[in-house]
């Protein structure tokens, strides 16, 4: 093999390790360090989220239905919005309304946020509630309303947590459960 | 006689054109941005050699880089369980074939990403988005979305830190379409929420998708004909060798399990596939779904308005009086853009001939040089027409006598600049160069005059063939000149005054040096001044050729 053949060999080989070095390389690049901050997760969901107001049909309107749909009482769904409210040692994280899910708003209240907060031990407060519609709901009247949301459920933490640093500590809420659970390690 | 490096004047060179002045194939946008590339491209063909350039072969590549990851994925599957993700690929990582296997799987992967976005930037910075090549195009795109989604399944699959990233925020932007009744990022926020059915739905997307993928590449490779699929087999083996000991020498590590509960700290990121991550975290899901959707848009609606300004290449016709029914332009055409159908009016010609569809043409003209009687190309651009140029050329220039002529095709170097050719001719005594559209589109009787008009030899300077703008206009002009396909090179021409040769970017020098050798050679045949006659000598050429080149 002449020298400059051995040359290029030697060339092509070692731009060939580059190149397969830069993919492997690319392949594992760390993403992400560690700040000492925590993160407060919160993931909650309930399918208590409305009202219904209700009525009796009347005998000329039963009448003019088949008779296989004459149901004597009919009811229609009014969605409820939740409040939630996130303290963390007196400091407001969040103080918003949560609507139904769903493009009819009648799918569950979801809830998904996350908070990069100092790590260490701290005051947590939450609140997740029913909120009276500002327009009422039709057919009912305001005290009528307030009972109504007053038999929802709603959900209310204030503890100490300890917030360790790139660590996620979560506020959970399903409907199995019924109250707001805190997971941490 | 080199006078730059002698010292002496640069003689004016003499320039001219074969087959018209034609409109640039490409936007001004896509030249302008050529230019970046080109370093790149240059040191490749300056390591490999034009010939090996895996640039050139990106497509190819990616083919084989997919079949890769679909043999040892099928090896993978089995040794797979939804129950235990984490678990079984860590326990077929700790073996040695195991982790081999693997390793395999995912650097094939990285590098089919690599693959193809050097393909689709190749295809944007050449022009080739626009016109008929707009479904290739598009198909691509969709091909390219399959094979990152297939990608992000594999990650998700061994349910390390990066695939529950992974998981977790393309679910956030599933959940902003409202088609889904209940979020799906809720089954990532809290340890053991992640059940056996999602793993299932996943593997499914995994091992399904890879048959969408293949379906698209039909579609892709559809209006195209000969597609190449695979590449030489002697850069797929290299390729697979390669391969292999990096996946002996450097195995992929397993990063750590999930952990739900963590931040993302130092978390192992492919950025072939996962490089969207740091921005989908930075970024509102709201924000990056419209970021997804803009580049989409974007990428989709290209070939609308990434073309040329000024009016476009006009396609080819057919003049039906020459046309003997032949099918060798029919068969040339790189595009399928050519039919052969019945003759409406009967002739003494052929019952049949050929017609062009101008939907699929992109003007090549590589059917000009494919036809014997010089009946069909695009306007003003037939072999007849190039013939009356080579006459105008020579008429007017009365010192080609013993001289080379050089046929360029006007893209080589990536050139569409004289610039380019300029540089590689540095240091020529004064060739008289004629461009042309592209070599496969050169008709050999044009070849020819040159030489019967004194010249001592004509030196045809191609892009290489594996990157040819037309895809297969090198191949074809070899094959008529050395291995008489129809509309050959006539026997009578001594094949040692004809010479082809491939340079890409980077290769201006080796370029300059072929022709003078090709000079010097010419020189030490002696031949006879306007000799044509090539006798025994044109099997001896062709063999040479052969053993060189093919």
């Amino acid at each position: 093999m002449r020298p400059s053949t051995v040359l290029t060999r030697v060339v092509q080989a070692a731009f060939t390790v580059l190149v397969l070095g830069v993919v492997v390389v690319l392949g594992q690049v760390p993403w992400g360090s560690s700040t000492g901050e925590a993160v407060l997760r919160l993931a909650l969901r309930t399918v208590h989220g409305k009202v219904e107001v209700c009525r009796e049909r009347s005998a000329e309107e039963l009448a003019t239905l088949p008779q296989h749909m004459r149901q004597e009482e009919v009811c229609d769904s009014y969605p409820v919005s939740y409040r939630l409210r996130v303290e963390l040692d007196g400091r407001l994280l969040a103080d918003e309304t949560i609507e139904p899910g769903g493009l009819r708003r009648d799918r569950p209240h979801n809830v998904d946020r996350e908070f990069t907060v100092d790590s260490g031990v701290s005051r947590l407060v939450v609140s997740f509630r029913p909120e009276t519609p500002d327009a009422g709901i039709p057919g009912k009247e305001a005290p009528e309303v307030e009972a109504e949301l007053a038999a929802l459920p709603r959900y209310e933490m204030a503890r100490e947590v300890r917030l360790a640093p790139d660590r996620v500590t979560l506020v959970y809420l399903d409907d199995a459960s019924g109250s707001l659970d805190l997971v941490q390690d | 006689m080199n006078p730059s490096r002698d010292g002496g004047r640069r003689p004016p060179r003499v320039g001219g054109v074969l087959d018209a002045d034609l409109p640039a194939v490409r936007p001004a946008a896509a030249a302008w941005l050529a230019r970046g590339f080109r370093p790149l491209e240059a040191l490749f063909n300056r390591v490999y050699g034009s010939r090996w350039n895996p640039l050139y072969k990106s497509g190819p590549l990616a083919i084989l880089f997919l079949l890769v990851t679909l043999v040892t994925g099928v090896y993978l599957f089995i040794f797979y369980k939804v129950a235990d993700p984490y678990g079984s690929v860590a326990r077929l990582d700790a073996t040695w074939l195991g982790s081999l296997v693997r390793s395999l799987h995912r650097y094939a992967a990285d590098l089919a990403v690599v693959a193809i976005a050097i393909h689709a930037l190749k295809m944007l910075l050449a022009g080739r988005t626009w016109g008929p090549r707009s479904l290739a195009w598009r198909s691509g795109l969709v091909l390219l979305g399959g094979v990152l989604f297939c990608g992000w399944t594999g990650l998700v699959m061994a349910w390390d830190v990066q695939g529950q990233w992974i998981a977790w925020e393309g679910a956030r932007l599933l959940d902003l379409l409202p088609v889904l009744s209940e979020p799906i990022s809720r089954s990532f926020v809290r340890p053991g929420s992640v059940d056996r059915p999602f793993f299932f739905t996943n593997l499914f997307l995994h091992v399904a998708l890879p048959l969408g993928v293949a379906g698209l590449l039909w579609v892709h490779a559809s209006r195209v004909a000969r597609p190449e699929m695979l590449p030489p087999r002697k850069m797929m083996v290299w390729t697979l060798v390669l391969l292999g000991a990096l996946s002996i020498l450097v195995p992929v590590p397993l990063p750590p399990e999930a952990d739900l509960l963590a931040r993302p700290v130092d978390v192992p990121l492919d950025v072939f596939y996962a490089f969207w991550l740091p921005v989908a975290r930075a970024l509102p899901a709201w924000g990056h779904l419209a970021l997804w959707v803009a580049v989409a848009l974007v990428l989709f609606s290209l070939p609308a308005w990434w073309r040329p300004r000024r009016a476009v290449l006009p396609a080819s016709s057919v003049d039906e009086s020459r046309c003997t029914g032949c099918s060798t332009c029919y068969e040339d055409c790189p595009f399928d853009a050519i039919a052969m159908v019945e003759r409406a009016e009967p002739s003494s010609l052929s019952l049949t001939v050929a017609r062009v569809d101008p939907e699929l043409c992109v003007s090549c003209g590589i059917c000009s040089g494919s036809c014997a009687p010089m009946g069909v190309g695009p306007p003003n651009r037939t072999g007849r027409e190039q013939l009356g140029r080579v006459r105008d050329f020579v008429a007017a220039h009365d010192d080609l006598a013993g001289r080379v002529a050089v046929v360029s095709c006007r893209h080589a170097f990536d050139g569409v600049t004289d610039g380019a050719l300029d540089r590689a001719l540095r240091g020529d005594d004064g060739s008289f160069v004629l461009t042309s559209g592209c070599p496969g589109s050169v008709h050999t009787s044009s070849l020819e005059a040159l030489l019967s008009h004194g010249a001592a030899g004509v030196f045809v300077l191609t892009c290489p063939p594996r990157d040819c703008l037309y895809r297969e206009g090198p191949k074809w002009l070899e094959q008529r000149i050395y291995f008489e396909r129809e509309a050959e090179l006539q026997s009578r021409v001594d094949r040692r005054r004809v010479r082809i040769a491939a340079f890409g970017p980077g290769e201006a020098a080796r370029a300059a040096d072929a022709i003078e050798a090709f000079e010097r050679d010419l020189a030490a045949t002696k031949l006879e001044d306007g000799a044509l006659d090539a006798g025994a000598q044109e099997c001896d050429v062709r063999d040479a050729y052969v053993e060189e080149v093919v």
